[in-house]
């Protein structure tokens, strides 16, 4: 029986270790986020974060709130704590590296951010579906602002084949409608210059 | 003062001028014609000079406008000249990079070339066009910070997908 416990242990180690990382926070504050989201759980996150300042957890949570809120370069120092807290604990949880590369995105780093992302997307395991959903997502956007349409549309792509995305459909209609809007405009001016 | 409008001026006290003369000359000549040819010869001889010295001046004034009008056409001034103009927020923003395919100045349609934060604008009036590619610039950024408040609604949980 001692055996059977041992390696039952064993084998379920790193979903418990993973568990414990997003289980550290107080039932407050994870009803606060999942009733009101991340932005209204702050005060309390920055609370928590003072008597518990290796909460893996807490700190990715501030640092989504924080972005929520817009202030991007704080965020970033949040999430990169998060990170350095999770290397250290080796917490199975490549989610970090979608948010950090959004962020990063959203702050004006898009090499940056891409090459986050794209570690997300490949980590074969500590990644949700619905955050690598986001991932494809995130990575089809900042191409697309990147005037990439064709490696947008691969992500996007990827998105619907893998998750069935409704965002990555509606993502790709919107490139679509940006596409035939240059195009027309295009026209428009090069009928102008021959006038 | 504009310099279009400037040109505007110069070329209408030309034209001005010109009218001026001609009105005279005809009158001259008409009087010169209602007196008949007695007049023509003794009071009026000096009136048939001072027609000749109008006539010489509307052929001045003529061969002025003429010149004036060329000089417009053939001499590059000062807003017709290229200019390498700095616009703000500068240099050129970064995150605006993938806009400047789009930029075109309204007048005559035509392509700013940014190059290392400076557009480059061919034809038209210097200091409107700075104004004017400033205020695109600014425009641009407020519709790029939008874009970015909006993409967050395009992804799961704002881009975090928890």
């Amino acid at each position: 029986m001692k055996n059977l416990i041992v390696i039952l242990y064993l084998v379920f180690i790193p979903f418990v270790q993973a568990g414990d990382a997003a289980s550290d926070l107080p039932v407050d504050i994870k009803d606060t986020i999942s009733e009101k989201g991340y932005p209204a759980a702050k005060a309390a996150l920055k609370t928590y974060i003072e008597t518990n300042p290796e909460s893996y957890f807490a700190y990715s949570a501030l640092g989504k709130a924080t972005a929520i809120d817009g202030d991007y370069k704080q965020s970033i120092n949040y999430l990169e704590r998060a990170k350095t807290i999770k290397d250290a604990n080796k917490i199975e949880d490549a989610s970090i590296y979608n948010s950090i590369g959004w962020v990063r995105f959203l702050n004006g780093d898009t090499a940056g951010a891409i090459a986050d992302i794209n570690t997300a997307i490949e980590s074969k395991s500590g990644i949700e579906p619905k955050v690598k959903e986001a991932a494809y997502n995130n990575l089809g956007l900042i191409y697309m602002t990147n005037n990439e349409t064709e490696k947008a549309k691969q992500s996007f792509d990827q998105a619907i084949t893998e998750f069935n995305s409704s965002y990555a459909k509606e993502n790709l209609v919107l490139m679509d409608q940006l596409k035939v809007g240059r195009e027309q405009q295009a026209n428009h001016t090069d009928l102008k210059n021959l006038k | 003062m504009n310099a279009i409008l400037l040109d505007v001026i110069k070329v209408g006290f030309h034209g001005a001028a010109i009218v001026m003369a001609l009105l005279t000359a005809r009158l001259l000549h008409q009087a010169l014609n209602k007196w008949g040819p007695e007049v023509k010869n003794n009071a009026g001889g000096n009136l048939a000079k001072i027609l000749k010295e109008v006539r010489v001046f509307m052929m001045l004034c003529f061969a002025l406008f003429a010149i004036g009008v060329s000089a417009e056409f053939y001499t590059p001034s000062s807003h017709q000249a290229i200019a390498n103009l700095m616009v703000t927020p500068s240099p050129w923003p970064e995150d605006l990079k993938p806009y400047e395919g789009y930029v075109t100045v309204s007048r005559d349609k035509l392509k700013v070339e940014i190059i290392d934060g400076f557009a480059q604008i061919e034809v038209g009036d210097k200091e409107n066009i700075r104004i004017g590619v400033e205020r695109l610039v600014n425009k641009l950024g407020e519709l790029n910070a939008d874009n970015k408040r909006l993409l967050p609604t395009r992804t799961p949980m704002r881009g975090f997908g928890e």
